[in-house]
Parts: C-alpha cells; sequence; structure tokens
C-alpha cells in the first residue's frame, strides 16, 4: 500500500515539475473525456433513433391490420 | 437564498450561458493566433531563453528556442487552419486543434508557475490555458 502511495506521488512529482508532461497529461485526460462522452451521446441517440422507428413500424402494421379488418367487415 | 435566486437568474445564467454556449470560435482564433505568434518569436529569438534571467529554464531543460517555436508554430497553425475552414470540421479535428493550443498554453502556464515568485505573465497564461482546457471540454460533434 505504501508502495503504491509512493509510486502514485513519483508519478505525480514527475507530471507537475516537468511542465510539457503536465501540460500533456492533462489535454490527453480532457480530450479523451470529451471524445468518449461523444461517442457515448452518439451511441443513445442512435438507440433512441432506433427504437423511435421500431415503433413508428410497429404503429403502421396495427394501422393496417385494422383497416384490413374495417374493408372485410365492409365487403 | 434570494440572492442566490438573482444571480443564478442575472450574472450567473450570464457567465453560463456565456460559458456553455456562446460560440467559441472567437477564443479558439484568438489562441491560435498566440501560439503560432510565440512559436514565431521563439523560431526568430534563437536565445531568448538566455536574455531572459532563468525564468524559461523548464522549458530551455527540454527544448531550444527553435525547437519549441517550431512546436508552437505547428500547433497554432494547425489550429488557425481548423478555426478558419470554411465549413465545419470533423469533430476529432476541432478536438485535436483545441487539444494542441491547450497544450502549448498549459506548458507556458506551468513553466511559469514553477517559478518562485511566478511572473506576471502567469495570470494571462494560466486563464488562457484553463480557458483552452474547457474548450476541450465543450467540444462537441455538432456545432463549432
Amino acid at each position: 500500500m505504501a508502495d503504491n502511495a509512493s509510486s502514485w506521488s513519483e508519478l505525480l512529482s514527475a507530471i507537475f515539475s516537468n511542465p510539457e508532461k503536465g501540460a500533456l497529461f492533462l489535454v490527453l485526460i480532457a480530450g479523451a473525456w470529451r471524445w468518449i462522452r461523444e461517442l457515448w451521446r452518439e451511441g443513445k441517440e442512435d438507440e433512441h433513433h432506433e427504437s423511435l422507428v421500431e415503433t413508428l413500424m410497429e404503429e403502421n402494421r396495427k394501422l393496417r391490420e385494422e383497416l384490413r379488418e374495417k374493408r372485410e367487415h365492409d365487403e | 437564498m434570494k440572492l442566490l435566486q438573482h444571480f443564478r437568474e442575472g450574472t450567473g445564467g450570464r457567465l453560463r450561458r456565456i460559458l456553455l454556449e456562446a460560440p467559441w470560435s472567437s477564443y479558439d482564433l484568438l489562441s491560435a493566433l498566440i501560439v503560432s505568434g510565440i512559436g514565431l518569436y521563439l523560431w526568430l529569438n534563437a536565445e531568448m531563453f538566455q536574455h531572459i534571467g532563468g525564468v524559461y529554464q523548464q522549458m530551455a531543460d527540454v527544448a531550444t528556442e527553435r525547437q519549441w517555436g517550431i512546436l508552437f508554430m505547428g500547433c497554432g497553425g494547425f489550429a488557425l487552419i481548423i478555426t478558419l475552414w470554411c465549413v465545419a470540421p470533423r469533430f476529432l479535428w476541432r478536438l485535436s486543434a483545441r487539444m494542441a493550443t491547450a497544450f502549448c498554453l498549459l506548458v507556458l502556464a506551468g513553466n511559469n508557475l514553477l517559478n518562485f515568485p511566478p511572473p506576471l505573465s502567469t495570470v494571462t497564461y494560466l486563464l488562457l490555458a484553463l480557458w483552452s482546457v474547457w474548450g476541450i471540454l465543450r467540444t462537441q460533434a455538432s456545432g463549432r
């Protein structure tokens, strides 16, 4: 546990004592986080789009069935 | 409670709209020009780090003025092209352009912060760097 903490503190001190490493670390974390968020959002939107299309198709099928029944009844 | 509500509806709301909804392109253009300008300055002044008493020692330990200048001009130029492109470039291009300028500004802010006392320009670089990081975080697939 103590070794783990010291290795983390070594990593952090290396990052903060070198401005270019700290900058690269921060920029990569922010960029990766934003990219993952965007991918997740796109996935969600696709899911919603699919469920909307499925609902519309189901609605359409029901209406067609109703119409067919009505025609058969009228004949 | 009422004061907090007033703040949310007034200045707080305005600040929120600026940070979240206002177009960020003017900041992208400004930061790209700043980074490119600093890059050009470093490239032209090959002994700049020596002349300014140790403030840029951390940067000087990593690379020469010319090398930093080329890196800054590359990052700034890339961001400038992406910002001025007539149609919205793809999300990853826009994200990487913002990451490039943020990296350069964070290097300058970090370099200044490692001095004691930090030089006056630390405030400017730090705010520009924080705004750049915020620019990365508010990049969206839709819009610019």
